[in-house]
């Protein structure tokens, strides 16, 4: 029995370490097409992480709420951006973010270790499987407002809210394994929603102003291009 | 009862409001609906302050005295803009287009009015991003340049709000007391 428990915390930290490599990716693509596809990655380890503490805690929510987000977060929604968001979009890479790749992966590591420093000082996970959650959960949503922030396209900027939710998420099994089955259904539909309104609003700039260049819209800002 | 009828009149009035009967129908039971809210919020806030409890479902739905006031603050501010939206709105050409823009209006309400009456944080949250979703529709309306790229910052702003406080939610259900490390110095 015991050994089982190590071994599912060994492998609940190996699905943590990937959930933290594809942050990293989701921070580091140019190419709209590559940042869905480290989204879709970092789904899949949050799924396995929430599998995985389900069986460690006994918590047959955090079944449920895995098997609900297996199909919803690397499925439904990128087929739900898909069809909303006007192909062409997808083909661009985007060239000019606001910081470059090389300076853009140091800021993220500095990210992490701050998330590390910082889990330090809250309440700590139920049980010892889920002690890895807190820090990596924390520092995938350091690293999804990062990307937000740097991104200047619409399409990878919604793929940072996602990584946010993913990494709210991911601390979140691990802080509450036991939320009411209603509520925790209430996210994934709750993000499926985002999903949808955004991917439209997105093809509607694209239809009226020609581009999804989100970062140089200016003309509300003080000062900024009439 | 009175905050499950306090809740329901808004989606009543959201249906009505997509019925094309003439450009008046939908500005008129927006603002009756808004009125008849906020003469509801007032006998419940008035209840609370007599020193009642309002209770609709054990918690799930009730208020205490800061929703009261939260939810006063709401069904006025959602009353004074209905009024002001009959002569705001009365220049949009298309009926069509009022119609959808009454009934968002009506919605966008009954989510304002739903967040300071539940009771369980993680519900709460659902009710924030439902007003989010639910207003950036009314925010994109002109569909103009500016509009739009108000609709973003507003969404992507407000969504990441939401994802910070989706983890916060979670703390303030686990960790009902202010939480101590063990070793840190007790205040007294």
């Amino acid at each position: 029995m015991a050994n089982s428990y190590a071994l599912l915390t060994s492998l609940n930290g190996l699905a943590a370490g990937l959930f933290l490599m594809s942050s990293f990716g989701l921070a580091a693509t140019r190419q709209m097409q590559g940042c869905q596809r480290f989204y879709i990655a970092q789904s899949i380890c949050l799924v396995v992480s929430a599998l995985l503490l389900g069986l460690g805690l006994h918590a047959p929510d955090l079944l449920a709420v895995a098997a609900l987000d297996s199909v919803m977060k690397p499925i439904v929604i990128p087929y739900l951006l898909k069809r909303t968001v006007p192909e062409e979009i997808f083909r661009r890479r985007e060239i000019d973010q606001v910081l470059n790749i090389p300076s853009s992966l140091l800021i993220a590591l500095g990210l992490t270790l701050l998330a590390f420093f910082l889990s330090e000082y809250l309440p700590p996970a139920a049980g010892n499987i889920g002690a890895i959650n807190l820090p990596i959960g924390l520092a995938g949503l350091l690293i999804g407002v990062y990307t937000l922030t740097v991104r200047r396209e619409a399409v990878p900027q919604l793929i940072g809210i996602f990584g946010i939710e993913n990494g709210a998420l991911l601390c979140g099994f691990a802080i509450a394994p036991t939320l009411p089955l209603v509520i925790e259904m209430a996210f994934p539909f709750d993000m499926l929603i985002i999903a949808l309104v955004i991917g439209i609003l997105t093809r509607i700039t694209q239809e009226r102003v020609g581009t999804t260049e989100v970062g140089a819209f200016t003309t509300l800002k003080e000062g900024g291009n009439k | 009862m009175i905050l499950i009828v306090i809740l329901a009149v808004p989606l009543l009035a959201a249906l009505i409001s997509c019925l094309p009967l003439g450009r008046r129908l939908a500005p008129a039971v927006t603002l009756t609906s808004c009125a008849l809210e906020l003469a509801m919020v007032i006998a419940a806030a008035m209840r609370v302050a007599a020193g009642g409890s309002v209770v609709a479902i054990a918690n799930w739905v009730d208020i205490d005295g800061l929703s009261a006031l939260i939810l006063l603050l709401v069904a006025t501010v959602g009353s004074t803009a209905a009024l002001f939206s009959w002569g705001y709105m009365a220049r949009e050409p298309s009926a069509r287009r009022l119609r959808r823009y009454y009934s968002n209006y009506n919605l966008f309400v009954f989510a304002m009015l739903s967040v300071p009456m539940l009771a369980e944080p993680n519900l709460v949250w659902t009710g924030v991003e439902l007003t989010t979703i639910l207003s950036l529709y009314l925010v994109a309306f002109e569909n103009t340049h500016e509009a739009l790229e108000a609709a973003w910052k507003y969404s992507v702003l407000t969504i990441m709000g939401g994802a910070v406080a989706l983890l916060g939610s979670n703390w303030r259900r686990e960790f009902r007391q202010p939480y101590l490390r063990p070793g840190s110095c007790q205040s007294s």
